[in-house]
């Protein structure tokens, strides 16, 4: 039995946890070996000191906690299914797969390029590149509704999930006293195709 | 739903055991929360969530294990999530502790002295102040297997039971969270490892 091996064990032979003849062996070494045997005594000096500490008045009172649990829900939270839907990870959790699936589906998408925004008639919309300037310049007699292009940060539904003169877009109106006005956030369908065609 | 049932009708007899059993143990309940957490406000804290938590289970409390068994799991439970939640995980290297320990220890042994020992006397706030930091020291496991073992006297096994660790593992927490008191406190107080012959 090398010093070692005894000091591995010097508190469970303080706390008496050990079987009998390992109690009797490391008895015996400790009857020999100085080094083994100081160390022995610190020990036991730190758990008399630890012993030896009062015990703590606590300020409150009983009272206080049957009170509390009284108005205490009594419903324990126990995981339902599995799964602590109180816990504030799993909300983390859900956010975060929420977020990652949106972004999936929003970019599981046709190129832009070649997804018209609208269904619009192109006689009455029409969409720009960003270097082209925003002035119906060309011509002004089509572009009654102007809508500017501007590369979306995603891609986009070809087909969209509502009706296509819902999606958020910002138009412009051109009125020939007032120039180009901002009609809206959410733009409407552009008006009568129907009319001008009949116009033509 | 069953639970909500079971928790609402908690009988008479239950409801009155429960109470008695607070009133019995709050006070060593309290105890061993203030020495795991280190201050007041934390130790109510801990002990009222746990009288809470053993109200809300206590169809599961099993009659045959002392209450206090069970009640330390969930009292130490508690304590170490709660620690680890707060990511105040505060870990005291053993290198280190090692490498600060004198060699000379030895040599007190071979000096009689008849004056009194130290222990004799009650111990002095300073020198209880000195433990009770040293103890916030060691590493929430240590501590616990520590605090239950040396200062509210539990068996390996019962430390074990509690902490639902092998009695392998209990032993090495002790051991170890001893011998890191032990080094922490003669550091600071080496007049209290001076008088070694105490057989």
């Amino acid at each position: 039995m090398n010093c070692r091996y005894v000091q591995s064990r010097l508190s469970a032979y303080l706390d008496f946890e050990l079987s009998g003849a390992e109690q009797q062996q490391i008895r015996s070494h400790l009857e020999v070996c100085m080094e083994c045997s100081s160390e022995f005594e610190s020990l036991r000096r730190t758990k008399q000191l630890l012993k030896q500490m009062p015990v703590v008045k606590p300020r409150s009172c009983p009272e206080q906690v049957l009170l509390r649990v009284r108005h205490s829900s009594p419903v324990a939270s126990r995981p339902l299914f599995g799964v602590r839907w109180h816990a504030p990870r799993f909300w983390q959790y859900a956010g975060g797969l929420a977020l990652v699936s949106a972004l999936i589906f929003w970019g599981r998408f046709e190129d832009p390029e070649t997804t018209p925004l609208t269904t619009a008639s192109p006689i009455l919309t029409y969409t720009t590149t960003p270097s082209t300037p925003l002035l119906p310049a060309v011509a002004p007699e089509l572009s009654t509704v102007y809508r500017p292009y501007s590369p979306p940060l995603f891609r986009r539904a070809p087909y969209p999930m509502y009706e296509p003169g819902l999606m958020p877009s910002v138009s412009y109106s051109v009125d020939p006293m007032l120039g180009y006005q901002p009609v809206s956030a959410w733009n409407t369908i552009p008006p009568q195709p129907k009319l001008i065609e009949t116009q033509r | 739903m069953t639970h909500t049932a079971v928790a609402y009708s908690m009988d008479d007899r239950s409801q009155r055991e429960f109470d008695e059993l607070v009133y019995r143990y709050y006070q060593q309940a309290y105890n061993i929360a203030y020495r795991l957490t280190g201050n007041a406000a934390d130790a109510e804290d801990l002990v009222q969530e746990a009288f809470l938590r053993a109200y809300r289970f206590f169809d599961r409390y099993d009659r045959s294990m002392p209450f206090m068994n069970w009640f330390n799991r969930i009292l130490t439970n508690l304590y170490i999530d709660e620690y680890r939640r707060r990511g105040r995980l505060r870990t005291v290297s053993i290198d280190e502790v090692y490498s600060n320990e004198d060699g000379d220890e030895g040599t007190t042994m071979d000096i009689p002295d008849s004056a009194p020992d130290p222990l004799e006397r009650a111990l002095s706030n300073e020198y209880r102040e000195a433990i009770h930091e040293a103890l916030q020291y060691l590493s929430p496991e240590f501590r616990v297997a520590v605090v239950l073992a040396d200062m509210e006297g539990y068996s390996y096994e019962e430390i074990a039971e509690i902490t639902k660790t092998s009695i392998g593992t209990v032993r090495s927490r002790i051991h170890r969270g001893r011998k890191q008191l032990r080094d922490h406190i003669r550091r600071r107080h080496p007049n209290l490892f001076e008088r070694g012959d105490l057989k």
